[in-house]
């Protein structure tokens, strides 16, 4: 294996675009926890066909259903259906995605209680047909928040979006909507009942029996050794606000790589 | 064919189908993962009652097939 391999971390869209723009000048691998391509977009998606077909088209060696454990410059750990394997990589490209923010990072005070979901856990289990709860609060207007209503949109919920920001962005449907309360505390025995909001020293107490954590997207990161910025030989490919379409994320990806590998000639 | 799971969907590419004594087993791929599906005579019957009385008739000749299979794997 060629030391001039750059291993793409994520088969999601921004992944195969860097992919796709990586593969002219470099050999390139793609690696994925999941056995398929496109990330949080179906597998069958159009976009994420039309991508992962360009990838194959310009020589793109595939790991799905990899994991990518640790990265220590020039090489991988990757553990697959193909077992456990250090790979070769001259340099990492991580496109790994965005989740929301923890109760921790928010921070949101309280007991760990069932009811209390990310958003991507939430969306998959609506998808799943899990009813999440009667009384749905979602925390956030963003791109996970849209995400997560409309996985639940089925589900005959009352739905209360809660933003600590101006109502604006909040594009998608719901019963009601609080804006400029910040959340600060989860309570409940078991399962989540309450959700404390404040503002200007005002408390505000909501009843329900699902919360949606959806607020303040951030990179996520679970490769060792290129979990900080900056990582040396790491390239990210995470861009910190929504992307917007997915022919506006892979354009965003396609940037974001454009020096990598213009510094070594093959 | 498309599987769904928690985690998203994924297709199920069935490349073979092979009888084992007491149960078929459909082999193939969920993208990069190897996988496979197992019919035991139970499972047949279950799959007839909950796709309606039409189902029966095929469920049946599978039955029989499998029985017939595990005749002929232990007498050859």
């Amino acid at each position: 294996m060629s030391r001039d391999q750059v291993a793409v971390v994520g088969a999601g869209v921004a992944g195969l675009a860097a992919a796709e723009e990586l593969a002219p000048r470099r050999e390139v691998v793609v690696l994925d926890r999941l056995p398929v391509p496109g990330g949080v977009l179906p597998y069958d998606h159009p976009g994420v066909t039309r991508l992962a077909a360009r990838c194959t088209a310009a020589g793109v060696r595939w790991l799905l259903g990899t994991t990518a454990v640790r990265w220590e410059q020039g090489r991988l750990l990757a553990v697959g259906p193909q077992g456990v394997e250090w790979l070769d990589a001259s340099h990492l490209v991580f496109a790994g995605g965005s989740r929301p923010a923890t109760t921790a990072e928010l921070p949101v005070a309280g007991p760990r209680l069932a009811g209390v979901l990310p958003a991507p856990v939430a969306i998959h289990l609506a998808e799943a047909k899990v009813t999440l709860g009667r009384r749905v609060v979602i925390l956030g207007a963003g791109a996970w928040a849209e995400a997560a209503r409309e996985a639940i949109a089925g589900q005959r919920s009352h739905v209360t979006v809660v933003t600590r920001e101006s109502a604006d962005g909040v594009t998608f449907g719901h019963n009601a909507l609080i804006s400029g309360w910040t959340p600060v505390a989860v309570s409940g025995r078991g399962r989540v009942s309450g959700l404390t909001l404040e503002r200007a020293g005002q408390q505000l107490v909501l009843d329900c029996d699902a919360v949606i954590l959806a607020a303040s997207p951030r990179p996520l990161r679970n490769v060792d050794g290129a979990i900080f910025e900056p990582a040396a030989g790491v390239t990210y490919v995470q861009p910190a606000a929504d992307a917007g379409t997915w022919e506006q994320a892979a354009s965003a990806a396609r940037d974001m790589v454009s020096q990598v590998g213009t510094e070594v000639s093959r | 064919m498309k599987v769904s799971s928690p985690v998203g969907d994924f297709p199920f590419e069935p490349l073979r189908l092979k009888a084992g004594p007491g149960h078929l087993t459909l082999e193939g791929q969920v993208g990069a993962w190897p996988a496979r599906v197992e019919f035991t005579p139970g499972d047949i019957v279950a799959l007839a009652r909950a796709a309606g009385a039409r189902a029966a008739v095929p469920a049946l000749a599978t039955v029989v097939a499998i029985s017939l299979a595990r005749r002929w794997m232990r007498h050859g």
